[in-house]
């Protein structure tokens, strides 16, 4: 399977909605930037309501094209959150791996992804970021428990080393692309992999 | 509309949605006063309607700002109202409120993004100039002078 955020200017099958979700300075702005710019900023400012990025991959020779909505994990932003949900297919939700109650919210978030998701089966996906870090609180162990609880993709990353980065959106996409009834095609001839079913469903393989 | 950082002054918002929102607000106004977050959540989505809705979301956002104890909440209103001025065309007082902002948060990347696109914007329309750029400070000066005095590291 072939994945490259090349564009060939090959016109894309679908776009996707991501949403990325989760407490306020675990990393979701710096997760986005480095997954479509491929840069990261130690002194990344706080968002302010929501950030919005499009960017496209190509995915078993399809463009797939992806808007990202960054989202503001700051309180007083959360009444406006239930409009950003709307369309999404798909949800990151991110902690800081040396945040222990980054990690303890994301039962909120999760409630919250349920209430406000338009598309009732969004894939979710857990993000474990900043691994490079010393002072770890949540082993991998949680992370992948908490996962399957809530049955949802999961695995671990480092915005700033780029490590499981562009990993974490291929597998989500790939996901939601193999879920039916979730996109629209927006070309009527398109191909899709024949082997893009894992049996490892749920961690990363690349 | 497919939302990319590029089009963050063209953003509408749905109607219902601005209805539920000044329904909140005007509730908060017969039971005395609106909270913060009401006001915020109506100012937001005015901003992203109608040209009369922009205006009146600029007064409650001016509004917001001058009342703010906080330094947080102050820089999202400074934005918010770039993007509402933005929207008005009134392009200096936008610029006028980003510099602030950026004065305070060097690395805010929203709003350095921002800028560039409201200098595109003025190019295109043939407003950028030395006598035109300027003005918006004086405008915004009288408002914003203490506004982020405490925030500069």
């Amino acid at each position: 399977m072939t994945l490259t955020n090349d564009d060939d200017g090959e016109k894309p099958i679908t776009t996707l909605k991501i949403l990325i979700i989760g407490e306020s300075g675990v990393g979701k702005s710096s997760l986005m930037l480095r997954f479509v710019d491929d840069t990261f900023d130690p002194e990344q400012a706080a968002t302010i309501g929501v950030d919005f990025r499009v960017t496209s991959m190509l995915v078993d020779g399809n463009r797939v094209k992806l808007a990202i909505w960054d989202t503001a994990g700051q309180e007083r932003f959360r009444t406006l959150t239930p409009s950003y949900y709307r369309g999404a297919q798909g949800v990151i939700c991110v902690y800081d791996v040396t945040s222990r109650s980054s990690f303890e919210k994301l039962e909120h978030w999760f409630s919250e992804v349920d209430t406000y998701t338009t598309k009732g089966d969004a894939v979710k996906m857990v993000v474990a970021n900043k691994i490079d870090m010393a002072g770890r609180e949540v082993s991998r162990e949680e992370g992948i428990k908490f996962a399957k609880r809530h049955r949802t993709l999961f695995i671990e990353a480092s915005a700033k080393t780029k490590e499981g980065v562009q990993c974490a959106f291929e597998e989500l996409i790939e996901k939601i692309l193999q879920t039916p009834g979730l996109w629209e095609n927006d070309r009527p001839a398109f191909r899709l992999g024949q082997n893009t079913a894992r049996q490892d469903d749920g961690y990363c393989g690349c | 509309m497919l939302m990319d950082v590029e089009n963050v002054l063209d953003e509408r918002i749905d109607p219902y949605e601005l209805e539920r929102f000044r329904d909140d607000y005007e509730r908060g106004i017969k039971t005395g006063a609106p909270t913060v977050a009401a006001t915020f959540c109506y100012a937001h989505g005015l901003i992203k309607s109608t040209k009369q809705d922009v205006n009146e979301g600029i007064r409650l956002l001016e509004d917001l700002l001058r009342k703010e104890p906080d330094e947080m909440p102050k820089r999202d209103y400074v934005y918010y109202l770039a993007i509402a001025n933005a929207r008005l065309k009134d392009y200096d007082r936008a610029l006028a409120y980003l510099d602030v902002l950026l004065a305070v948060e060097t690395h805010n990347r929203q709003a350095r993004e921002l800028k560039e696109i409201i200098e595109k914007k003025m190019k295109r329309e043939g407003l950028l100039g030395a006598a035109v750029i300027g003005g918006g400070a004086v405008l915004v000066g009288g408002l914003l002078a203490a506004v982020f005095a405490a925030a500069r590291r």
